[in-house]
């Protein structure tokens, strides 16, 4: 299965969850992800769609100047965009569970 | 390899990145310049955690990293299609055109130097390749010095940037010896006609014996075999018309002193006059030069007279 095209459909909740915890800057979110496993994830496509959740109002940004390097800019999840974690997350699970289903039934899992 | 200050900090690595993914993004991508500007500072991060590295071995092509970018973000078209090939080339050579900003000043006087030069009448080919060496030369040279970073991933392209610096050094030594009149093939321009700068000019040589005798119809030769060439063609005038003399051969012999020449008019008492070019007050051909073996003088339709092989 190319796992590539799977992450693709589920950045959105991945990057939004991987926020939620704490606010984070793009390499730090980009190494959350590959730390809790998505080895394979792109830094442009973190970086891409942290830009898309910001600009639809999803995700905040704020600047926190650096003495070691340059400024770094944080994201941290809105309102608006816990909102849509949540909903998102409902979607995956319930996808999830008709995957397994499908799965169990033939006795794959 | 950063230069900071004021927290502002300038890696050549990343702008040259930057400008390579920019290239790939369409002109009329919204906030184009605000994404870019993010991403440098993105990239800054990776190199932080990565100061010896290629982002491009870490990131993948700027091309693919513009188009996964894109995807992400949401916007629209295909990476580079909307872009012009004028747009692209400038962002992708942003940095190099920094590079190379020290070399500007070098190839800008070599440049005004050669025109100078050629207007003045010297040069020629040997000097244009010089020319063309030291600026090819100066040009790798300081790409090779201000992009360390970019070179070093690239070893054969590094190589070859360094041998064809060596090619140009050498073709700049050739180009400088050629142009000067030394070098190995020095010798060859002695072939022609060499007019002393200094002091009279020459209106007649003679030769003689070990005896004394002045010899009479010789030619010069140097050490080499290679004939030397004293006369020149006599000014002709609307009257005179040039007689060669021809050797064994029949070629045309030029290294014979005075040149014969023939005056041409209608007085048909000058017909058939052969006189030196040298001054009167030199003799060196006989007063009636016997011409060559096989020549004859015969008449034209118009009445003169002129000697044939």
């Amino acid at each position: 299965m190319d796992t590539t095209q799977v992450l693709k459909g589920v950045l959105d909740v991945a990057v939004l969850a991987a926020i939620s915890r704490s606010d984070g800057y793009g390499y730090e979110v980009v190494r959350r992800l590959r730390t809790a496993g998505l080895g394979e994830i792109g830094d442009a496509s973190v970086y891409g769609t942290l830009r898309r959740l910001f600009n639809a109002g999803l995700l905040s940004s704020y600047v926190v100047p650096s003495e070691e390097g340059p400024h770094r800019k944080y994201y941290g999840i809105t309102a608006l965009g816990d909102a849509q974690l949540k909903t998102s997350a409902k979607e995956w699970t319930h996808l999830r569970q008709t995957i397994d289903s499908l799965l169990d039934e033939a006795n794959l899992v | 390899m950063f230069e900071q200050s004021a927290n502002v900090i300038s890696d050549p690595v990343v702008e040259d990145y930057v400008a390579a993914v920019s290239s790939w993004l369409p002109d009329s991508d919204n906030q184009h310049d605000d994404v870019l500007g993010d991403l440098r500072d993105h990239l800054r991060e990776i190199r932080l955690e990565n100061p010896s590295a290629d982002l491009t071995l870490i990131l993948g092509s700027p091309r693919d990293y513009a188009r996964e970018l894109q995807t992400a973000a949401g916007t629209g078209s295909e990476p580079g299609a909307a872009s012009g090939w004028a747009s692209r080339v400038r962002a992708a050579s942003q940095g190099w055109r920094a590079a190379l900003a020290p070399a500007s000043w070098a190839v800008g006087g070599a440049s005004v130097a050669a025109v100078i030069f050629t207007l003045m009448g010297g040069g020629g080919i040997y000097a244009a390749l010089a020319l063309a060496g030291a600026i090819v030369g100066t040009l790798l040279a300081v790409l090779l010095w201000a992009r360390p970073e970019y070179f070093r991933a690239r070893k054969s392209l590094r190589n070859a940037c360094v041998v064809a610096a060596a090619l140009c050094l050498v073709v700049t030594a050739l180009g400088l010896m050629f142009s000067s009149g030394r070098g190995p093939f020095a010798a060859a321009e002695l072939e022609f006609p060499v007019q002393p700068k200094f002091g009279p000019e020459v209106s007649a040589v003679q030769v003689y014996d070990l005896d004394g005798n002045k010899l009479e119809g010789v030619q010069l030769f140097d050490q080499n075999g290679q004939q030397i060439t004293l006369a020149t063609t006599p000014e002709m005038g609307f009257n005179t018309e040039y007689l060669p003399y021809r050797g064994p051969n029949s070629f045309e012999v030029g290294n014979v002193f005075p040149q014969r020449w023939m005056k041409v008019n209608n007085d048909r008492a000058s017909t058939g006059t052969l006189l030196g070019t040298g001054p009167d007050t030199v003799a060196p051909v006989a007063a009636e030069p016997v011409p060559p073996t096989g020549w004859s003088l015969i008449e034209r339709p118009n009445g003169e007279e002129v000697w044939v092989p």
